[in-house]
């Protein structure tokens, strides 16, 4: 890989971060845009779903499970604010990044406000939006283990009442040879 | 009318509005305007300048010619008086000739007609105007005579006039009125009485008037006047200073008292004034007549030409003056109306920045979405050559890419272009144009791209039958933006816009309306004033409307607002069908402006 560093973009092989690849959805009404971005990032691993207005992307996010999403704000139909709130509001570990040509402060608080873990104006580097990905998915993954461990030590104080930590404890009570 | 229409009559019933132009004068001055102007400045001036100037001068005209008139009566009363002071004197003189006569000692009683000769020819040395004398008795009979004729004696007089008065008169004298009398030829008489020896005599001598009145001639100075002596009666005795012998009563009857005066007699049209003064020695009046007023000779000569040039100099000078001054106040008109066409240009051209700033946002944010292709198409085509990614590429394929990146880049030059051509700053420029187009220029080229990405519908209601009209596409095409993007920002997202075109014979008539907030009654009138708006700083100028005014006052057009609250609001502009070309607004871009309507409320549209 180190040999190949003198070409821009560098790709990045999705498969270093995690075993499978991440399923992204993107969402934008231009479809030469669409069709481009969709290609470059399933040429560097991703799994790409692409939607070309907010309704499709809601139906499509109901069928099948993405890690993000690269949304745009400016459609016709769905806003992109919308669309943002629909998928927040079903999708638990879903992480959005907006991408839009209308960038401003205003619109970038707001979304954030809604949500939103990045906001990239159009037209953009590739490599800040692999960059925001990388990070999107670090805090999807990040949320997601806080949830499962979450999760382990309900089950878990279910199963014996107690908390995980003093499960551990009792385990380590059980490993310590009886004086 | 269509429903559309109906909808929006229903729901902009609460306040109507009309936007009435000041004067209504939005069109460029013409020539005409300018012929008028220095007409009336002229007028203006002359009337300024002139009417006071007459007003004095008659003042003064009058003034000096009722001086004149009290001067011209004090000369001819005092020339009356003067006359009737010798005219005394005259008579005077001749009573004491007779008393001489008739009371000297050595005269025999009665005296003999050579005695009579004598004596008279001892008068005629002292006086010609003695014609004869004689002497009575008692009882009237002439007893002796001299003068020319002698075939007057041994009348009887004892019952004539004079004879009588004097009879009974206490003054032993008599002076009679000229009468003809027995000798065919006027004459007067002067008796004087006494009684010697215990009897009454008489003596008489009768007098030539034509003596007198060549008396009275002598005494005139080289004056244009009329001397007349008239007995008590008025009846005229002698007139001197007149050809003809005029008429036997004088038309002027002088008062006794006061025994001196003047006065004017107004005959005619024409003005003579006059004086008199009544003799003392006998109830006669001398009268004199002459000129109301008599310039004085020195004013008639070369300095009353002289002063008469000087003013009629200072008149033409004046009026050049006020020639000048008129054509100065129209030039300086005509500059400031330049001035004020281009400085409306500007503020046209103003507004037109500033629309272009509230657009911008939405509009040169547009550029960004085919940038983004761009960049991404270029992106792409690098990776499929990446040996990395151990892709390949075709050159169909890449031919592909490079049509969308072209695509793209000619997108950016369409936004580029709308706003540039909409901002490129114009003459006026009148052409046939639909104004369905222009409006589709605005609601689907300029703000399509907004109207897409909102949730609001657009209604096209337009006639198929609109004709094609003299306007300017570009100034036209401002309004418009202005209006819809008015209606677009009033409904926040959401209503729908109807834009509705229909036409009569006469004119065009073009509506936006919205389903947006409204205007409150009490800023209706407000929204045509300049650098009113409601929208927060930074974001309008509040030159929109009032320019928008002033262009379609300019396009020959009406522009009028109705809106409700909470309903929505409804601009309508009305443009004729036929340009009136009197106003040659497509020359040089001169076009006039009223920046300030006037919009009163109202159901008067």
């Amino acid at each position: 890989m180190s040999t190949q560093n003198d070409f821009p973009g560098d790709p990045v092989r999705e498969e270093t971060w995690s075993g499978t690849p991440i399923r992204l959805l993107i969402i934008d009404d231009e479809t030469s845009f669409l069709n481009a971005i969709a290609q470059r990032l399933q040429m560097r691993g991703f799994d790409v779903t692409t939607a070309s207005n907010g309704n499709t992307a809601i139906e499509i996010a109901r069928k099948h499970k993405f890690d993000l999403a690269l949304l745009d704000l400016k459609m016709p139909g769905m806003s992109g604010k919308q669309v943002l709130e629909v998928l927040k509001q079903e999708h638990k570990f879903i992480e959005v990044v907006i991408l839009t040509g209308h960038g401003s402060l205003d619109s970038a608080v707001e979304c954030t406000k809604l949500g939103a873990f990045g906001y990239l104006p159009k037209p953009y580097e590739l490599e800040n939006l692999l960059d925001t990905l990388k990070d999107a998915f670090t805090a999807r993954m990040r949320k997601k283990f806080e949830y499962d461990h979450d999760r382990m030590e309900e089950i878990l104080s279910l199963a014996t009442g107690e908390s995980a930590l003093g499960i551990l404890r009792r385990l380590k009570e059980m490993d310590t040879p009886e004086k | 009318m269509s429903t559309t229409s109906d909808q929006g009559g229903k729901a902009h019933g609460g306040s109507k509005s009309r936007a009435s132009g000041a004067a209504g004068n939005g069109l460029q001055r013409t020539e005409t305007y300018y012929r008028h102007l220095l007409k009336t400045t002229l007028l203006r001036l002359l009337l300024m300048y002139f009417v006071p100037l007459l007003l004095l001068a008659g003042f003064f005209h009058l003034q000096q010619l009722k001086l004149m008139r009290e001067s011209r009566r004090a000369h001819l009363q005092s020339i009356a008086e003067h006359q009737a002071y010798m005219l005394d004197l005259f008579l005077r003189e001749r009573i004491v000739n007779l008393e001489n006569v008739i009371d000297d000692p050595r005269l025999p009683v009665p005296p003999s007609n050579e005695v009579m000769e004598r004596r008279l020819a001892e008068l005629r040395k002292t006086s010609d105007t003695f014609v004869d004398i004689g002497w009575f008795s008692t009882s009237g009979n002439l007893l002796a005579y001299a003068g020319p004729h002698p075939d007057l004696e041994s009348r009887n007089y004892g019952m004539e006039a004079w004879f009588l008065e004097l009879r009974g008169s206490a003054e032993q004298v008599v002076i009679t009125d000229i009468y003809m009398g027995f000798r065919e030829q006027p004459h007067f008489t002067i008796a004087v009485n006494r009684i010697i020896d215990g009897r009454y005599v008489v003596l008489r001598a009768v007098l030539s008037p034509e003596r007198m009145r060549e008396y009275l001639t002598t005494l005139q100075h080289n004056e244009q006047i009329v001397t007349s002596l008239l007995s008590k009666d008025g009846s005229v005795q002698v007139v001197a200073g007149r050809q003809d012998p005029g008429p036997v009563h004088s038309a002027i009857v002088p008062p006794r008292d006061p025994w001196i005066g003047t006065g004017e007699l107004r005959e005619n049209g024409s003005r003579t004034a006059y004086a008199y003064a009544w003799l003392r020695a006998t109830p006669w009046a001398l009268l004199v007549e002459g000129e109301d007023v008599v310039v004085p000779t020195a004013l008639l000569g070369g300095a009353y030409s002289a002063l008469m040039a000087l003013i009629g100099a200072i008149l033409v000078i004046e009026f050049l003056v006020i020639i000048y001054r008129a054509r100065v106040v129209v030039r300086k008109q005509r500059r400031t109306d330049a001035q004020s066409a281009e400085l409306s240009g500007q503020l046209v051209h103003a507004a037109k920045l500033a629309t272009v700033g509230e657009l911008a946002a939405g509009i040169a944010h547009e550029i960004n979405n085919p940038l983004a292709i761009i960049a991404e198409e270029t992106g792409l085509v690098r990776d499929l050559m990446d040996p990395r990614f151990g892709r390949s590429l075709s050159p169909a394929q890449l031919n592909e890419h490079l049509d969308i990146i072209h695509q793209a880049t000619f997108r950016c030059r369409d936004i580029t272009r709308k706003l540039l051509g909409f901002v490129r700053q114009e003459s006026v420029n009148l052409g046939e144009h639909d104004v369905r187009q222009i409006l589709d220029n605005v609601v689907d080229g300029l703000l399509g791209r907004e109207f897409e990405l909102s949730g609001i519908r657009v209604v096209k209601d337009y006639s198929p039958h609109v004709p094609e009209i003299t306007t300017d596409r570009h100034l036209l095409e401002q309004v418009f933006l202005n209006l819809v993007k008015n209606a677009y920002d009033a409904m926040d997202g959401t209503g729908t816009l109807t834009l509705h075109v229909s036409a009569t014979p006469a004119c065009l008539s073009i509506s936006v309306s919205d389903t947006g907030s409204g205007i409150p009654p009490e800023l209706l009138e407000k929204i045509f004033m300049p650098f009113y708006t409601t929208k927060e700083v930074g974001k309008g100028t509040g030159l929109g409307l009032s320019v928008s005014f002033g262009i379609i006052k300019s396009l020959q057009g009406n522009i009028y607002v109705d809106s409700k609250p909470g309903v929505g609001s409804m601009f309508t502009v009305e443009l004729p069908v036929v340009w009136k070309s009197s106003a040659r607004t497509s020359d040089a871009g001169v076009w006039q402006m009223q920046g300030k309507a006037v919009v009163t409320e109202g159901g008067q549209s």
